[in-house]
């Protein structure tokens, strides 16, 4: 349940250091775009590697008892970069859906930097997932210096919020409307 | 990109590392023997060691082979990858469930 009290603490702690965890804030990660006909033909192919920052989702415990080869994350934005693409994502209303949490594919947490500051909010889209080396991401974790993570029990609230989003139904038939 | 008949030389896929931002993407080997490469670095590497371990197995008369090795490489692909910008994100969800 969303509170609505303002916030008086942190959504987030700071680490450091290749060990991952869910609710790593990873900046600048490079994710490969591979064109539709890669691969098919011999000889040279190109590829674009775009910049994203991205939260993981994996689960802990996967990561910390090496069960997965792979991270998952998932990106996350500012309004500012999102009001680039959508100017929906600049309208308070629509905020405050998100917030409450009416868009199953879109989880708002607090800033990392200054939490009474809605404006600074960060939103996670549930809609991609981006996988990377474990190793590979350790190792760009450890450049990045200092980096964010949620803390509990925002994390536990992400995470479900995120399993909320793919444990959907689509129904063939719904109830009438009550008007 | 001309079409390449056979496996490029490996000085032509050293050409292609300065054009290559990104080095650290893990190869991976696909069906039908054919090396998929992200890392050219990597792609120079196995040509490199296929040559010897063929180079290796002329002279020992055996057949044995690395798994890796023992299917014929059909096809490489050498991948050159580029800096293409920020990622942009989603529009704002069209509708409600």
């Amino acid at each position: 349940m969303t509170p609505e009290a303002p916030p008086t603490e942190s959504f987030w702690t700071e680490v450091t250091g290749e060990r991952l965890a869910q609710g790593d804030y990873l900046l600048d990660c490079p994710v490969p775009v591979f064109p539709a006909d890669y691969g098919q033909t011999e000889g040279n192919s190109e590829v674009g590697v775009r910049l994203v920052d991205l939260i993981v989702v994996t689960q802990s415990c996967d990561l910390e008892n090496k069960k997965v080869s792979l991270v998952a994350m998932c990106p996350i934005s500012t309004i500012a970069q999102l009001k680039t693409v959508d100017e929906k994502y600049g309208k308070n209303d629509r905020l405050e859906e998100i917030r409450k949490g009416k868009w199953e594919a879109l989880h708002m947490l607090s800033s990392p930097e200054s939490p009474t500051n809605n404006q600074d909010v960060r939103i996670v889209d549930f809609r991609e997932i981006h996988s990377l080396p474990v190793q590979f991401l350790g190792a760009h974790a450890i450049k990045l210096g200092k980096r964010r993570r949620l803390k509990s029990p925002y994390l536990e609230h992400f995470s479900q919020a995120f399993a909320r989003f793919f444990m959907r139904v689509g129904l063939p038939s719904a109830i009438q409307k009550f008007k | 990109m001309p079409a390449v008949a056979h496996p490029p030389e490996p000085v032509a896929v050293l050409a292609s590392i300065e054009r290559s931002s990104f080095s650290t993407l893990e190869h991976a080997e696909g069906r039908e023997g054919r090396l998929v490469l992200g890392n050219l670095q990597a792609a120079y590497k196995a040509w490199h060691d296929r040559s010897e371990y063929l180079a290796r197995r002329r002279e020992s008369q055996t057949d044995e082979l690395p798994a890796v090795y023992q299917s014929p490489i059909v096809r490489i692909v050498c991948t050159t990858f580029y800096d293409a910008g920020r990622h942009q994100p989603l529009p704002f969800p069209d509708s409600e469930d």
